[in-house]
């Protein structure tokens, strides 16, 4: 199926972003952080382009309709029916880039190993575009 | 941007949660149970049959009242694994329901077996907007970091 303008953004976003995490050298990061955030948000490209490729709809609502469902859940939904193996990849990415992001003690509790990890598991989602 | 969370109540059902627990799995085996049947049957007079105590027990779930028991059941699950320091329901906006999920310290084997269950939940129940957030403790108090209370320490 050729890809279309939707996926090639999201490729090029999800590139963009993995070239900034490989930037800040995710074996030894000074900003280990925002090698994590920048990794979610990698495999977060990853999936949007997926899901633009085979014509996917993520379900939008009006403002005030009450029975929503959340876009991640909706991501989290698209990854565990296209790529079940990495569904666990994915809801580990999103819970390590939320406490990156909001936990003050992150940064000095969090194992040597984990920013790559993260990247790791990133790179995993490269493959799938 | 700041959310409207509210902490759902163990006595929003008014019965003692062990009895939540027993109904809770009944439910979700019956559902299980009914997907399969309607898998495995091969004519379409079963199929319909099938396909009508499914759609009515789907029914059914959509009640809050089914919806706290499946939610009371997953937390019930979560607890089971011992790395789990407590877990807390929040219901946020647009309706997405929350469970806050303590763990000590980083710990991949509890957080493997937590992404297993959550995905088995969302696979049993797509019509529902569960998350889940697992936060590590190194040290705090859960008060200190549940959106509910105590200092605002997390929060989109």
């Amino acid at each position: 199926m050729a890809s279309s303008p939707g996926s090639l953004a999201h490729k090029a976003k999800a590139q963009h972003n993995f070239d900034f995490v490989q930037s800040l050298s995710p074996t030894t990061p000074r900003y280990p952080d925002w090698v994590v955030i920048g990794s979610f948000y990698t495999a977060l490209h990853c999936v949007c382009a997926c899901a633009s490729k085979i014509g996917w709809k993520w379900k939008k609502y009006p403002s005030g309709f009450t029975k929503k469902i959340s876009m991640h859940t909706q991501e989290l939904r698209f990854v565990q029916k296209k790529f079940p193996n990495l569904f666990t990849y994915y809801e580990r990415l999103f819970q390590e880039c939320w406490n990156a992001r909001y936990d003050p003690l992150y940064l000095n509790r969090i194992s040597t190993s984990m920013p790559n990890d993260m990247f790791r598991i990133a790179s995993m989602f490269m493959t799938i575009v | 941007m700041g959310q409207k969370v509210k902490e759902v109540s163990r006595s929003t059902l008014g019965c003692p949660s062990s009895r939540i627990d027993v109904c809770g799995r009944i439910v979700m085996e019956r559902v299980r149970y009914a997907r399969l049947e309607e898998e495995l049957r091969r004519t379409k007079e079963e199929k319909e049959k099938y396909r009508f105590y499914f759609l009515t027990l789907l029914e059914k779930m959509k009640s809050s009242f089914c919806r706290y028991l499946i939610m009371q059941s997953f937390e019930n699950s979560l607890r089971q694994i011992s790395q789990v320091r407590s877990v807390h329901l929040f219901e946020e906006e647009e309706n997405t329901m929350s469970f806050y999920i303590f763990l000590d310290k980083e710990n991949w084997e509890a957080e493997e077996q937590i992404y297993k269950k959550y995905g088995d939940l969302l696979s049993d129940f797509p019509e529902f907007d569960i998350q889940i957030r697992l936060l590590r403790l190194w040290d705090r108090q859960t008060r200190d970091l549940l959106p509910s209370g105590g200092e605002k320490i997390f929060g989109e």
